[in-house]
């Protein structure tokens, strides 16, 4: 061969080896697909639309339910939007009575007239006039989008047909209860001692709930009531309708809102919360009488008084019923919020509350198919409060930019709600007998048993006491032993101290789990040097509940923990110290320590509260004051190889671990200006306060694929489409199909947990229900036998089906109706 | 004998009236002084009255910290282990710590003398809620932040529109009836519209469909780190805000700027200079720009002081980290000690203002003089 040919094939085969190994790295991209992300302050959500159609921002990260930007995102071919389902409207009723203290007449304070509000209110129109078609009709307090209610979709939707719009029943029941009350109809208005009946609204005036009261006013005037609407914005109606006298009779009727933080997987605490006295201690709820029986099921709901999740869910049934004769308040819309976005970006985005309640977001922004690139994020504000994993920010506004900068144990399905394993390799779960525990069938991570008693060991630490300076053992605190009804066995990945490292280039080490632990207790403890007055009573009731935890092997680790909740989702019986401070982001020991001298030193807080005790500045790692008097105790650290808890944290933190971390964090704060330093696929590059930006890159040496979570780009909710026969003779059989589908392609069956059926007669009561067959993929078939169909009131029926997919909790209905020959 | 007599009793007279003015002039200033105090010291507590809503904020206060306390205990299943009591002591200690935090256990007539004394004294102290955009609660940092953007923004634009309209309007009383005398007058009513209308409009055709300027922010995403680009980024974003404070106010500005000099220039003293053959140039200085002088002044001086407040609406449309926006966040949160220092500091800066152009008025205008009623 000659010199030319050899140069010519060396050069060819160091081609195809860089192509090779181009397309390799190209398949081995890690952490994010984005190299940078750039969050920007934008309040309006018409200019973010605005800014999106230009090119300006890429995606406006907060959530909104203005119908003209939307009208302006549905006309425009380059803007998409996601959902999100967590907030809801309700009317809320005075219910003291029969008369206030000045002796006038309450009508709200008669059951049945709060129950007849229900026909007396047209929540579609409420829906589609407005709130300009952003809202669903909400009947009872379930959201369809999250799992308690397709869990007992037979009673809500049944419910929803005997609470439907039905003025002159509202107006006939309303009539005889007021004639009952002693009240009479003078002129078409109502009077009480001779004088006209007056009602006060309260009507929220942030929003559409302004409309709703006006709404609610003409209503009420058309059946005779006289209405006066006062607007007040929320922190001026609170005093008024929340922390008021009821009985002083300063309104009637409150034009109230809610909001969901995440996925509910179960809301079993929420008729506890809303219909009795026992959560909310405000006057109105300590002036509630409910029904008898409702307020025992709410408290057994709330308690988890059951065995089975049919017995939840015949509480669960019964407990909807009653809410709805009760009806302290009554619900109006489920409110559509969206998510903007230019249509070549995805990026994954929570049910309940979008882009910013998620983890994922920084794991699944893309542009296209593009690798590496700026995406620009809008944000209703920027910045709003210091980043401390203490006591620092909640807004989450700030939690949009932190969550890209953490890692955790498991992560948190935005879609479902449920657990799915990301540091933590598989967990044992170990509940009582008898408790109505269950796991997904595709949870191969969790091992789930049963047993008649579970005995904590002596050994297991408790609690850290501020006061003695060490852990407790279960043994000292219960000497006559201690059980518990929950334990966990929880198994991190065996590469978790070799692929875990910190923004500085710290590896990640126990000592990272510890620290917070300590100090989560310390802080509650007076004799503690870092003790906050505000923590004292949340730690003493963490100190009753606490039922122990034990590590059982360092490397790989692996730690159990006794508790006494357990929840339904046997996935969610976990716990992970691998990231302790979940909501406020993520601090390695080191920095922690560097905040712990600060407020030792009465220089700054972790906390609000306890900053402004101290007057001193509230703790930002991220920007302001706080970082020279941190760069100030860093030196002292590093000087002194300073370790909090020694006599206990030097087991486990070695001295030149503690000389190492110190100088990763000196290092990284002379590059980077900050102390947030964080271990997620993203680092912060810089924060500017006045600017009201956020500078977010991409951590190379962050161990995951960026793929590893790219299924959650968009939430799959189902589009299904029932059909079949429009008439059936009583006793002949009839057959109906459900098309079930996803962006127009066939949903796949193993994708589907069940597809319900429930036929309503023309009074809205289930005639029949059960589960349809699967036969193809996107497609379930339902056949009413001819023994079923026998019973079917003659007249005109609809059956409806309800699809659950297993990748969203939202359920999908559609309904047809047919008719039923004699 | 008599000369000297004569002479001293006229030095005696000139010292007499020399103290009889010095007392004069330190009565006035004293007076003047207390006045302009008192009036501060009403003004503040008003707004301090206004700003609590007479004390009811501290029951929404209250209804906040319960009600989020409430929700957040619903939330916590932890909190199901506990009796209804033990919950019930649980939230009360939660919510009494967090209203002693913020004082508020304490009578709000008390506190209310006590933001008037640290407002009056310069003691800002600590802001309840707000946060100084770098995270710190100490109000001066909160202000100092907020000032600097406001005065590159505002002191720009309104010393521009100043300016342009001044020179504008002497043009036109030159030129009184010619058609650009008549064309502003007619586009002078379009000042009827405030800047932030014009801003809406500018940024929708220079940056949503022109694409040629940024929609607002101080500074391009990432800011630069070179100083010199830094800048020209912020000269960047500063186009279309000064565009629509100028244009907003440049016709009317003008227009009125015009009928002042015109109605000067008619003066029968201007008539007799002109009488007298002196130039248009030496009229238009001596006898209509001077005696103009202490109005111009007026203006200006109020103009410089009003940059203080920013503008809410004009910084919220631009998204300008402005004093304006921080006032209304300070607003829209009840944080009493920031609205009680931008309160107190415009106050001070009003108060001076008038007594500083009330010594300006007798400097230059030989028509005012100070007290006494007797003429020299």
């Amino acid at each position: 061969m000659s010199n030319r040919k050899l140069t010519i094939s060396v050069l060819v085969t160091i081609l195809l080896l860089a192509l090779a190994f181009s397309a390799g790295a190209q398949e081995k991209r890690m952490g994010t697909w984005v190299d940078e992300v750039i969050i920007v302050e934008e309040p309006s959500v018409t200019n973010a639309v605005a800014r999106l159609q230009a090119g300006d921002i890429d995606v406006y990260a907060s959530t909104s339910s203005e119908p003209v930007p939307f009208a302006t995102i549905l006309s425009d071919p380059n803007l998409d939007y996601y959902q999100t389902f967590g907030s809801y409207s309700e009317i809320t009723w005075n219910p003291v009575g029969p008369t206030f203290e000045d002796g006038r007449f309450n009508p709200f304070s008669v059951r049945r007239i709060r129950e007849a509000t229900n026909w007396l209110i047209d929540r579609d129109y409420i829906a589609q006039e407005l709130y300009g078609g952003l809202a669903l009709p909400k009947a009872t307090m379930l959201n369809n989008a999250y799992v308690d209610y397709s869990r007992v979709v037979e009673t809500a939707r049944s419910l929803e047909f005997q609470y439907a719009y039905d003025f002159d029943l509202a107006k006939q029941v309303i009539s005889e209860e007021m004639m009952a009350a002693g009240a009479s109809l003078q002129n078409g208005k109502w009077h009480y001692d001779g004088k006209p009946i007056e009602i006060l609204i309260l009507a929220r005036s942030e929003d559409q709930r302004s409309a709703v009261g006006d709404y609610l006013a003409d209503q009420l005037e058309a059946i005779g009531f006289t209405c006066t609407v006062d607007y007040r914005s929320g922190s001026e109606a609170s005093p008024i309708w929340m922390m008021g006298d009821p009985w002083q009779g300063q309104w009637h009727a409150y034009t109230g809102g809610w909001g969901a933080g995440a996925v509910y997987r179960d809301q079993g605490h929420i008729f506890d919360q809303m219909y009795t006295r026992r959560t909310m201690s405000q006057p109105l709820w300590q002036a509630l009488e409910p029904i008898p029986e409702l307020d025992q099921i709410s408290e057994m709901l709330y308690y988890k008084r059951f065995s089975t999740m049919e017995e939840r869910a015949a509480l669960y049934s019964r407990a909807l019923e009653l809410a709805f004769q009760d009806s302290p308040r009554i619900y109006t819309v489920d409110q559509i919020s969206y998510v903007p976005r230019r249509a070549e970006v995805t990026v994954a985005s929570d049910l309940a509350q979008g882009i910013s309640s998620t983890a994922l977001w920084p794991s699944t922004l893309r542009r296209g198919d593009e690798i590496g690139g700026t995406i620009t994020i809008g944000s209703q504000q920027v910045l709003v409060e210091p980043w401390n994993p203490v006591g620092g920010s909640n807004w989450t506004f700030d939690q949009l930019p932190m969550r890209a900068t953490f890692d955790r144990g498991f992560i948190s399905n935005p879609f479902t709600g449920n657990y799915m394993p990301h540091r933590i390799e598989r967990i044992e779960v170990t509940v009582l007998e008898g408790l109505p525990v269950a796991k997904e069938p595709a949870s191969d991570w969790v091992t789930l048993e049963f047993a008649p008693e579970i005995v904590v060991p002596g050994d297991a630490w408790l609690y850290w006491d501020g006061s003695l300076g060490r852990m407790v053992t279960v043994a000292e605190k219960y000497p006559e032993g201690l059980t518990a009804p929950r334990h966990t066995v929880v198994y991190y990945r065996e590469d978790l101290f070799d692929t875990v490292t910190w923004h500085d280039g710290s590896p990640y080490t126990v000592g990272d789990m510890l620290l917070p632990t300590i100090l989560d207790y310390d802080r509650g403890f007076p004799e503690s040097d870092v003790f906050d007055p505000a923590q004292e009573a949340s730690v003493k009731t963490a100190m009753n509940n606490a039922r122990g935890w034990r590590i059982i092997s360092l490397d790989p680790f692996v730690y159990e923990v006794w508790s006494q909740s357990w929840y339904i989702d046997a996935e969610q019986n976990i716990g992970d110290i691998f990231a302790p401070y979940y909501n406020y982001g993520a601090q390695p020991w080191h920095t922690l320590v560097l905040g712990m001298m600060a407020e030792m030193n009465g220089e700054l807080a972790f906390t609000a509260s306890k900053a402004n005790t101290l007057g001193a500045e509230w703790l930002g790692y991220n920007v302001g004051p706080s970082l020279p008097i941190l760069d100030k105790h860093l030196d002292i650290a590093m000087e002194t190889n300073f370790l909090p808890y020694a006599d206990f944290l030097s087991q486990y933190i070695s001295e030149e671990e503690i000389a190492s971390r110190y100088t990763n964090a000196k290092a990284w704060y002379q590059e980077k200006g900050h102390f947030w330093i964080g271990n997620g696929p993203m680092y912060l590059e810089k924060a500017y306060p006045t600017e009201r930006m956020v500078h977010l890159k991409r951590y190379e040496n962050y161990s995951e694929p960026a793929d590893k979570w790219s299924m959650f780009d968009q939430p799959r909710i189902a589009e299904a489409e029932l059909s079949g026969g429009t008439r059936v003779r009583a006793g002949q059989e009839i057959r109906f199909e459900v098309e079930i589908s996803f962006a127009g392609e066939p949903y796949e069956l193993e994708f589907i947990q069940e597809v319900k059926y429930i036929v309503l007669d023309a009074t809205g009561s289930v005639a029949i229900s059960g589960y349809a067959t699967p036969v193809a993929d996107g497609l379930f078939e339902i056949v009413l036998t001819g023994e079923q169909t026998k019973d079917l009131p003659i007249g005109s029926n609809t059956i409806e089906a309800i699809v659950l997919p297993t990748l969203v909790a939202s359920a999908t209905f559609s309904a047809h109706t047919f008719v039923t020959l004699p | 004998m008599q000369n000297i007599e004569t002479a001293q009793g006229q030095s005696t007279v000139k010292r007499q009236r020399r103290m009889s003015s010095l007392n004069r002039v330190l009565k006035y200033v004293l007076v003047r002084g207390l006045t302009l105090l008192v009036t501060v010291t009403i003004g503040v507590y008003l707004a301090i009255l206004i700003a609590n809503g007479g004390g009811y904020v501290d029951e929404m206060r209250k209804g906040q910290i319960r009600e989020s306390i409430s929700i957040q205990m619903a939330g916590n299943p932890e909190n199901a282990f506990l009796t209804l009591q033990e919950r019930r002591e649980l939230e009360e200690s939660m919510v009494n710590t967090q209203i002693q935090q913020l004082g508020l256990h304490r009578p709000f007539a008390v506190r209310s003398f006590e933001y008037l004394w640290n407002g009056l004294t310069l003691d800002l102290g600590r802001a309840d809620y707000l946060l100084s955009d770098s995270g710190s609660r100490q109000v001066r940092a909160i202000l100092g932040e907020r000032l600097g953007p406001t005065l590159i923004l505002m002191a720009t634009g309104q010393l521009i529109l100043f300016f342009s309209s001044l020179a504008l309007g002497l043009v036109l009383s030159r030129r009184y009836g010619s058609f650009l005398d008549k064309l502003i007058i007619a586009l002078a009513p379009t000042s009827s519209a405030p800047a932030w209308f014009y801003g809406m409009f500018f940024i929708l055709i220079f940056s949503a469909v022109l694409g040629w300027l940024p929609f607002g922010g101080m500074v391009g995403a990432p800011p630069p780190q070179s100083t010199f680009w830094r800048i020209m980024s912020t000269l960047k974003h500063m186009i279309l805000p000064i565009a629509a404070l100028v244009l907003s106010r440049l016709f009317s500005g003008a227009y009125s700027r015009r009928t002042f000099f015109l109605i000067y220039s008619s003066e029968d003293y201007v008539e007799m200079a002109k009488a007298k053959g002196l130039n248009d140039r030496e009229i238009e200085r001596r006898y209509v720009l001077r005696p103009t002088l202490p109005t111009i002044i007026t203006s200006f001086m109020l103009t410089i002081i009003g940059l203080w407040t920013g503008a809410i609406v004009f910084e919220t449309v631009f998204n300008w980290p402005g004093i304006g926006r921080l006032t209304q966040q300070a607003i829209n949160m009840f944080d009493t000690p920031v609205i009680v220092a931008t309160t107190v500091i415009y106050a001070y800066l009003l108060a001076a203002t008038i007594f500083l152009l009330d010594i300006i008025y007798a400097l230059v205008d030989p028509r005012v003089k100070i007290g006494g009623g007797g003429r020299s």
